[in-house]
């Protein structure tokens, strides 16, 4: 999946803006084949503009909602 | 520019995450070369996963710090967004940093010493001010210390440190005279956190008014 129609994808969900910003964070560092990144839980929370908690917080919604999936420790955007 | 670049810039910024929500849906949808991108509160509201009310206020904080300019003079249900992908406070603030960073250093290191650079305090020239070092191969020998900066640009640089509202409220407690003092003092010892070192020197020059008449009673 390229970055501008991973983008498209996360525009089209309906879940808040903190799950937004962190699915953006996360899409801007994946791998174009796998989906794939492996980013710090501090760069996350740099990068998507909030507190490493509420990042930690965030992550945990988006794998309950099946949105992302992680395997020990490396994010998997499904 | 592709998308990648200005999602990059997005990601890179140093703001909330609302911020970062609108700005990633007006990165994505804007045109290439003009960075403009034509939508409407609803639309924003509804990619950007936040309440119309919540989407104008992020865009009009946004247009204060500079990163958006919007045009409303169409008369049309959307408005006009453009990135100001110029205007990057992320790496000016680390850039501050930086520089701040090399002169504590030296000021440490030339306490006596005789050789002094020139260093120019622009406080007002822009949103973001910067102190640019001059002559940068001297100031590792020796600087000058700092002048005290002059009575209109006292409160620019106190805008830095503090929001509008707090700064009125303290001149409303402390008087003008004495914050203006304590900004001074602050401008020259440039602490860590301007703030708190601020708000210290005002509640040790003065008790605020309020409290003085609550203890006369």
């Amino acid at each position: 999946m390229t970055g501008f129609e991973r983008t498209e994808r996360i525009l089209g969900l309906s879940v808040d803006a903190y799950a937004k910003a962190m699915l953006q964070a996360l899409a801007y560092r994946a791998d174009a084949t796998s989906d794939r990144c492996w980013p710090s839980m501090k760069r996350l929370a740099g990068e998507s503009g909030m507190s490493v908690r509420k990042a930690r917080y965030v992550i945990r919604e988006l794998q309950a909602a099946g949105l992302i999936d992680e395997i020990c420790g490396r994010e998997v955007i499904t | 520019m592709i998308p990648a670049d200005r999602t990059a810039w997005v990601v890179d910024l140093d703001v909330d995450c609302f911020a970062k929500a609108v700005l990633h849906v007006m990165a994505h949808r804007a045109n290439g070369t003009t960075l403009k991108s034509w939508i409407t509160i609803d639309r924003l509201a509804k990619e950007a996963g936040m309440s119309r009310r919540k989407v104008q206020s992020t865009i009009r904080a946004l247009e204060s710090a500079g990163l958006l300019e919007s045009d409303r003079s169409s008369g049309r249900k959307a408005n006009t967004y453009r990135l100001n992908m110029k205007a990057n406070p992320a790496q000016r603030a680390s850039l501050n940093r930086a520089q701040r960073a090399s002169l504590n250093r030296a000021q440490r290191a030339s306490l006596s010493a005789s050789n002094r650079a020139q260093i120019d305090i622009q406080p007002c020239t822009d949103r973001h001010p910067t102190v640019h070092i001059v002559h940068p191969e001297q100031v590792l020998t020796g600087i000058e210390q700092p002048t005290p900066p002059a009575a209109a640009s006292v409160w620019s640089i106190a805008k830095q440190w503090l929001s509008g509202g707090l700064l009125g409220r303290c001149i409303r407690d402390y008087g003008e005279e004495n914050v203006a003092q304590a900004i001074t003092a602050t401008d020259l010892k440039r602490p860590a956190d301007p703030k708190a070192y601020l708000l210290g020197i005002l509640k040790k020059t003065k008790q605020p008014e309020v409290t003085r008449v609550v203890n006369d009673w």
